[in-house]
């Protein structure tokens, strides 16, 4: 066994041991509790969640990875190239604001990114899109102006916190990121896609199908573990304990990054569920949840470390839980 | 053949899993259960998708039978992401794929009630989730005015004790508002002139919102509201709450919200049981909060209705009161 495949069994013990509990509950409800009623209406919520935050992202990963699939066989690299513009600035300001042309969740964002790198995107501009994309888009935009009737600064103060956000981590990408972070097998994309470019149009059709279906599955288990996780912190842990952990003026922007990296909402509806704790958390509090939610969150991690080595993953994990409570904190200080 | 044999079997299980899905997407829809699940909104997205895997299984099991034909697409279409991997990884794997189908075909479909509103939270109050607004914005008294349909002007001037002011000026002093409260207020004035306000399920949240908001308005006024029994350990046993999810994609963003009621049958109804509750409106003390409470006289056990959930409503909140 080479060193490298023996790194590349490590994480699949998380997985293993995610599914031992899950087939452990599934089996033995009552070892949750003694009271064996109870744990059968978990069972019953535990289903109705994951099975509903399964159905939900499917329909966005297809999206995805259909997406990436066509602009895998049938867009040209130039074509790319000439989309984001070559100066840095002016690439990453770009980059912050295709998500109004396309707008899906990071579930169907991470797999076209990873194509459009793969593709000749440069990495700065790569990263402001997965993160501004899922904030910055019209359905985000009118989900939270709804979930936010009454409360319209909040909308704005989203959208441009995100892309201000995004805006500061493409830069610090740029000038301090030198070293290739997308991980070896991706890049193997590149190359075969040059070497073996099959010129006839059926052929090109299969490649596009073999090529959605892989890809599915790749990112499909990411996604999977992701919604379980989810899934069974919706059903087990109570949020009024979590509630009583953070409340203050810097402790609630810290929980409320935990909480939105935990629940692993889609951007379209966590607006909604931040404006329910309008009345115990502070706007600026809520704001956190909602830029950093959709940036980084438990599924948006496993499906980052897919496409990136661990070692970037974790800067930009870092990065964002850095600048976003600031800039919410800043926010709700200078300009509220 | 060797080598082509693995990648028949991941291709046949391929087909079977994205099979498996787009007919449980099927089979929810015909049993009319998938808005157990996901949002209406969301449906025709789901519906799509069950279409698209279905054709990708079509052509995983296309590439099954076709055998060692295809061999050159495993070599050529491989970009890291074909299996490759020991076995016990691909049981692993797709496993988990397998698991939301069986809980999914193996466990019945329960609607979200009693025991994920206890875990995520019921809200007996929304006061908070609205801005109280100061006071009626000056310029835009008038332009309120005429929102107000004549009907309900005319009510109100009966309900009202007399007074030197006309009945506009004095409703729309009952109900202050600023920019972004407008529509509550609208509605608000709306409903203080009925007999019975009903909490319209397509608008759910937002007319808790607007009694709550507005709560000592109508207080004495009767309300009447469907949802299910819930209760809280430290609730008197006269005491539950009458309650709807409100969902707005997918039941991991649902919240569940309730009015209090009192009734001293109270006792007679399990928890998850539907009703429709008709009450007076009365303010009262709940775990330090002043909350809304309705005194109910009458109670009547009802069906679960086909959709359980209430969803935020995106239109104009006082046009179902206009029609």
């Amino acid at each position: 066994m080479n060193p490298k495949s023996i790194l590349h069994w490590k994480p699949e013990y998380t997985f293993i041991a995610v599914l031992a509990f899950v087939v452990a509950m599934a089996l033995h409800p009552e070892w949750l509790s003694t009271d064996v009623i109870v744990s059968a209406a978990r069972l019953s919520t535990f289903k109705t969640m994951l099975i509903s935050i399964v159905l939900e992202t499917i329909p966005f990963l297809l999206l995805g990875v259909a997406v990436s699939s066509l602009m895998h066989v049938y867009i040209p690299e130039a074509w790319i190239r000439r989309l984001i513009p070559k100066n840095p600035l002016l690439g990453i300001v770009t980059a912050s604001l295709l998500g109004i042309l396309f707008p899906v969740c990071e579930c169907g964002l991470i797999p076209v990114v990873r194509r459009l790198m793969a593709k000749g995107m440069p990495l700065y501009a790569g990263v402001v899109f997965m993160l501004s994309g899922p904030v910055v888009n019209p359905v985000v935009y009118s989900a939270t102006y709804v979930a936010f009737r009454s409360r319209q600064e909040m909308v704005y103060a989203r959208m441009g916190l995100a892309v201000a956000v995004a805006l500061a981590i493409g830069l610090i990408v740029y000038f301090v990121v030198k070293r290739n972070p997308i991980r070896e097998s991706r890049e193997s994309m590149r190359v075969t896609f040059n070497v073996l470019r099959t010129p006839s149009r059926t052929s090109k059709f299969n490649e596009a199908m073999q090529h959605a279906g892989s890809e599915f599955f790749d990112m499909g288990k990411y996604l999977i573990v992701g919604s379980i996780l989810a899934a069974l912190i919706q059903t087990f842990v109570p949020r009024s304990e979590l509630l009583a952990i953070g409340q203050g003026a810097y402790t609630s922007h810290l929980f409320m990054m935990g909480f939105a990296y935990i629940l692993s909402l889609c951007s379209t509806s966590d607006a909604f569920v931040a404006s329910s704790f309008l009345g115990t958390f502070s706007a600026s509090s809520l704001l956190t949840f909602m830029v950093f939610g959709p940036m980084i969150d438990m599924k948006g991690t496993l499906m980052l470390l897919s496409v990136f080595k661990a070692k970037f993953v974790v800067l930009i994990i870092a990065l964002v839980a850095i600048l976003v409570p600031l800039g919410s904190l800043l926010v709700g200080t200078f300009i509220w | 053949m060797e080598e082509h044999r693995p990648l028949t079997v991941h291709h046949l299980i391929r087909a079977v899993i994205l099979a498996g899905f787009a007919f449980y997407v099927v089979h929810l829809v015909k049993i009319d259960k998938l808005q157990y699940y996901i949002a209406p909104r969301m449906m025709p997205y789901i519906k799509y998708s069950a279409v698209a895997m279905f054709l990708l299984a079509t052509y995983y099991l296309y590439l099954a039978l076709q055998g060692s034909d295809h061999k050159h697409h495993g070599a050529a279409c491989d970009c890291g992401h074909e299996p490759a991997r020991s076995l016990p990884k691909h049981i692993f794997i797709y496993g988990l794929f397998l698991l939301p189908l069986l809980l999914g075909f193996a466990f019945p479909d329960k609607i979200m009630g009693s025991d994920a509103a206890s875990v995520k939270g019921m809200k007996l109050t929304v006061k908070n989730v609205v801005q109280q607004p100061s006071g009626p914005l000056p310029t835009q008294v008038e332009e309120a005015v005429t929102d107000v349909p004549q009907s309900v002007l005319e009510e109100s001037k009966t309900e009202l004790p007399a007074s030197e002011a006309s009945p506009s000026s004095e409703l729309d002093a009952l109900f202050p508002y600023d920019e972004f409260s407008r529509e509550y207020a609208d509605l608000g004035k709306i409903l203080y002139g009925q007999d019975v306000i009903t909490m319209r399920e397509e608008a759910f949240l937002e007319y808790i919102s607007t009694i709550d908001l507005y709560r000592d308005n109508f207080v004495g006024k009767t309300i009447e509201i469907s949802g299910f029994v819930y209760r809280e350990d430290d609730m008197a046993p006269n005491q539950f709450a009458v309650s709807r999810m409100a969902m707005s994609c997918c039941t991991a963003d649902a919240e569940p919200y309730g009015l209090m009621a009192e009734w001293s049958q109270a006792a007679d109804f399990n928890k998850d049981t539907w009703i429709t509750l008709r009450g007076k409106l009365e303010i009262k003390k709940y775990r330090d909060a002043d909350i809304i409470v309705l005194n109910a006289d009458k109670v009547t056990k009802i069906e679960a209705p086909k959709d359980p959930y209430v969803y935020p409503y995106f239109g104009n909140i006082t046009e179902l009161e206009k029609q």
